[in-house]
């Protein structure tokens, strides 16, 4: 599914004395089965950005289109329903919203509620959670039982079962380890690929953004300041950093060496991408 | 060296866990130390920092804080030497503004108020948020909030600090800016005990001393040239590996030349930049 913001704008509490700009004219386009990440400091409008992708929030002026759902100031609560079934949206730590008493009813709530009948949600319910690599022996038991990350994956998988189309992403590593980290973006990787899935990730971790994303928005101050593919987001490490953001370690590590007097034709963003761009620059191996 | 941490024979195990969370552990930690505790989520890291503060109920085993043996006569008197910071800076305000969140602790101190405020902007400006005393905390950013965090912390002035996981919520300037005070305060006069729990290893390579936790158990110590040399004990444990072990294992793969052993990053930038000149 195909997202486009067009010149949307958003106030909170307007008219009030508490108003405050949310999002200053955004506009964008976001292509179907794209992997777009969402980057910016705290408070730089990426939640209030999301969160139009479900109608949590509506514009104040502006249309957001997902699909052919429309979503301007006059959308009506009732004609989200659609959209909430078609955009999934994975909030930081999950698992705090985790509450039935079993793996399998928790995960099953989601179609459930979209109308679907019990056979058929406990279906989605059990295909989810193998999307996400639960073990069955899991499911009949109750989710505060599990681990940390298991319990996230729950929460992924009840997102999942109303098989979405576009899957929002916030922070969904936060907290996590190192290997867990890994492994949970290696299995949103696969579920892009697997289930055609249109990805928008909101994230701190440039390298997150190195290896993953098609394109990034950069948010700062209600406003979105620039789009475009990591390579071209990363290109200008002065420009990163006064929005005080940060390079790929790989990237910000070439521009150590270029320092040295080594050479490349575009930043590097990945160790591997490096390793390639130092060929001819360094001796072989054994000789 | 004075101890100020000794743990001997710790064990802990949760009410219906099949297995025990804290196994045997001992370890010392020096006054004026900056300790990191790493290894992967649910390898015990935060219950044996909670054991330290006796937010956990352990029968096996003894802690020793700054000279005081834990216990629940004692746990009082263990708590003045130790500030904790968590991960969830939301989840650690009381304060209406900054200043009064700050104050909180000293308050409950009965610290007399011309003290108090005397404190409170000293802790303020150590974190460099005082322009900040009268705003709301929740409007403040990640990294600010952390700061004010510790700063509620540096006013009561303990001698150690622990920190769970404390910049990981934070985007990369806010745990910038959390390090460099952390930095500042290791110069000051009264350098307190840092005990950090954390995954990022740029985080763990400022540290002296790292421990690594596994299943419950301290499995290996050293300083984090000894255990980043380790690639086998960082890929069984669950954590990252440094950079410029990605980077050497991918020049490797191109056929090109890589360092005998373990270099930090900055080492190898030297090192790639020598082998660049004899070309």
């Amino acid at each position: 599914m195909a997202i486009t913001f067009d010149h949307v704008n958003y106030m909170y509490q307007p008219n009030s004395p508490f108003e405050a700009v949310g999002l200053s004219d955004v506009s964008f386009t976001v292509p179907s089965e794209s992997f777009t990440a969402i980057i910016g400091h705290t408070g730089s409008g990426k939640s209030t950005l999301v969160q139009h992708l479900n109608g949590l929030l509506k514009p104040t002026s502006g249309t957001v289109t997902v699909d052919d759902f429309q979503l301007t100031a006059k959308t009506t609560n009732k004609h989200l329903k659609s959209l909430h079934q078609h955009v999934g949206m994975v909030f930081q730590f999950p698992e705090n919203q985790l509450f039935d008493q079993t793996v399998e009813r928790d995960i099953a709530f989601g179609p459930l509620n979209f109308g679907f009948t019990n056979e058929e949600a406990m279906s989605l319910a059990h295909q989810a959670a193998h999307d996400v690599g639960l073990p069955d022996e899991l499911l009949k038991r109750s989710p505060f039982e599990l681990s940390g990350g298991q319990m996230r994956r729950v929460a992924i998988a009840g997102v999942l079962a109303s098989q979405p189309r576009v899957l929002v992403l916030d922070e969904p590593t936060a907290g996590l380890d190192p290997r867990g980290r890994a492994e949970m973006m290696a299995m949103f990787a696969k579920l892009k690929a697997d289930q055609h899935l249109t990805v928008i990730l909101v994230t701190h971790q440039m390298d997150d953004v190195a290896d993953y994303a098609d394109q990034a928005l950069v948010m700062a101050h209600s406003n979105l300041i620039k789009a475009g593919t990591p390579a071209e987001i990363f290109a200008d490490p002065e420009w990163v950093k006064a929005q005080q953001l940060a390079l790929p370690t790989a990237a910000n590590f070439a521009q150590h060496l270029v320092t040295r007097g080594f050479e490349f034709d575009s930043l590097p963003l990945t160790a591997e991408q490096l390793a390639i761009q130092l060929r001819g620059q360094l001796p072989k191996e054994g000789r | 060296m004075t101890k100020i941490i000794s743990v001997d024979d710790l064990s802990y195990q949760y009410p219906d866990a099949d297995r025990p969370t804290l196994n045997h552990i001992s370890f010392e930690i020096n006054a004026g130390e900056w300790v990191a505790i790493v290894g992967h989520n649910g390898s015990g890291k935060s219950t044996l920092v909670r054991a330290l503060d006796g937010l956990i109920d352990f029968k096996s085993g003894t802690v020793t804080v700054a000279g005081t043996k834990l216990s629940p006569e004692s746990v009082w008197l263990v708590r003045e030497h130790i500030g904790m910071v968590f991960q969830n800076p939301d989840n650690q305000f009381v304060g209406a503004t900054v200043a009064d969140d700050v104050a909180f602790g000293l308050e409950n101190a009965g610290v007399p108020r011309p003290e108090m405020q005397k404190r409170v902007q000293e802790a303020l400006e150590a974190v460099d948020m005082w322009q900040f005393a009268e705003r709301e905390p929740s409007r403040l950013s990640g990294g600010q909030k952390q700061r004010v965090a510790l700063a509620g912390i540096i006013a009561m002035n303990p001698s150690i600090i622990v920190l769970d996981e404390a910049t990981s919520m934070l985007d990369p300037h806010g745990r910038q800016t959390v390090l460099s005070v952390l930095q500042h305060l290791r110069r000051s006069n009264q350098a307190p005990t840092i005990l950090s729990i954390t995954h990022d290893l740029s985080e763990a390579a400022q540290a002296q001393r790292l421990l690594v936790m596994d299943n419950g158990q301290l499995i290996s110590e050293g300083t984090p040239r000894a255990i980043f040399s380790d690639e086998q004990l960082l890929e069984s444990t669950g954590l990252d590996l440094p950079f410029s072990t990605k980077l050497s294992q991918q020049l490797a793969k191109q056929g090109l030349v890589t360092p005998k052993q373990y270099l930090t990053d900055d080492e190898l930038e030297d090192w790639l930049w020598q082998s660049h000149l004899t070309m």
